[in-house]
């Protein structure tokens, strides 16, 4: 029979803290807030340099090829995943939520192919254009909704198409 | 209610120098006096290893050591100085099989990137006031990872068609009430 044990350690972080009133609560928060907002004025130079090496990755690979270098791959995943991380943070979510896009699809699809590729670039060529823009928020029109549910939909057709799931 | 955090002292495991100045600018707003921070698991582990720390905060893509391996390594190696340390994982990971993966190393709470000031305040005080038992079972040390049911009075998205309007919470990322049921999901025989 396996053993398994159950217990509850005493928390040693219950025991460290204060309980505090709602107002120094939203205050606490609020000045967490303030001091991201100050971050925000560097925030476009690493995108630039985040997307200067994304592209000079992608530029490495074969657009026609259907067996890509595996190192290229996690590197292009790893830079993508990087950006998606640091826009939002930084009060860019346009840029976070399509280099999820391509974080998605790398890390869903086994053996990506010319096809992948194409969505990729397609992605890159977007965040350039963010990037270039200083698109900050998710513009809140019909246009934007269209482009933006049609990559999602890419994304999740061609994930679809392989019977995978995310 | 809140937590003053002015005796906590956490320590930050990110590679990327700004995200963790980010999330070092944050805490100190919440009140922490000392943020530890570490550029990869191996500094992470040594700075534990000999000075007290309250939680661990820290990324996936790190080298050497990454964020899985730091969590299993603080979890499961007989010298850690504190297998029960809380964990949140935060990290632009945030697909099921990454979650469960992390929840497997032994994570406390899973937060995805891009970060908010009010989305990490709720997991610290998560971790604070819903402490989760250990279970210590041939093949995994960690919080508890069973399913509990926890009371939600948000839209269930498994029924519904997801909707532009969610952005920019995408229909292939998992909501916060995803993520934590898939951190407490498993039945017994795999505790």
């Amino acid at each position: 029979m396996t053993k398994i044990q159950i217990f509850q350690p005493s928390s040693s972080l219950a025991k460290k803290v204060t309980l505090v009133d709602d107002e120094t609560t939203k205050n606490a928060i609020k000045q967490a807030e303030n001091f991201m907002e100050t971050q925000e004025i560097n925030y476009p130079t690493w995108l630039d340099d985040d997307l200067k090496n994304l592209k000079n990755t992608f530029k490495k690979i074969n657009p026609n090829s259907n067996n890509q270098p595996k190192n290229l791959l996690n590197d292009i995943f790893k830079i993508s995943l990087e950006i998606k991380g640091q826009g939002g943070s930084y009060g860019y979510p346009l840029i976070s939520y399509v280099a999820d896009n391509i974080c998605t699809l790398l890390d869903s699809i086994p053996k990506i192919s010319s096809k992948d590729i194409e969505i990729i670039r397609i992605h890159i060529d977007l965040l350039s254009i963010i990037a270039k823009n200083r698109i900050k928020d998710i513009p809140n029109n019909q246009k934007t909704k269209q482009i933006l549910n049609g990559l999602d939909k890419i994304i999740k057709n061609r994930i679809k198409s392989l019977n995978l799931s995310t | 209610m809140g937590y003053n955090f002015d005796n906590i002292t956490p320590i930050i495991a990110e590679d990327n120098q700004h995200m963790r100045h980010l999330i070092k600018g944050i805490l100190q707003a919440f009140g922490c006096k000392t943020v530890k921070e570490a550029s990869n698991g191996k500094e992470a582990l040594q700075i534990i290893n000999s000075s007290p720390v309250d939680i661990l905060i820290c990324d996936w893509n790190m080298a050497p050591i990454n964020g899985i391996e730091l969590v299993k390594e603080i979890r499961n190696d007989e010298i850690s100085p504190n297998p029960f340390l809380p964990i949140i994982m935060l990290t632009g990971h945030s697909q099921h099989k990454r979650v469960i993966e992390a929840r497997d190393a032994g994570v406390d709470e899973f937060v995805a990137k891009p970060i908010s000031a009010k989305i990490l305040y709720e997991h610290l005080k998560s971790v604070i006031e819903n402490p989760r038992p250990y279970v210590r079972s041939p093949s995994y040390f960690g919080p508890d990872r069973r399913r509990k049911q926890i009371p939600f009075d948000g839209e269930d998205r498994r029924k519904t068609k997801p909707e532009f309007e969610q952005i920019p919470t995408k229909k292939h990322n998992l909501s916060k009430k995803e993520i934590l049921s898939l951190l407490q999901n498993q039945d017994g025989e795999n505790l």
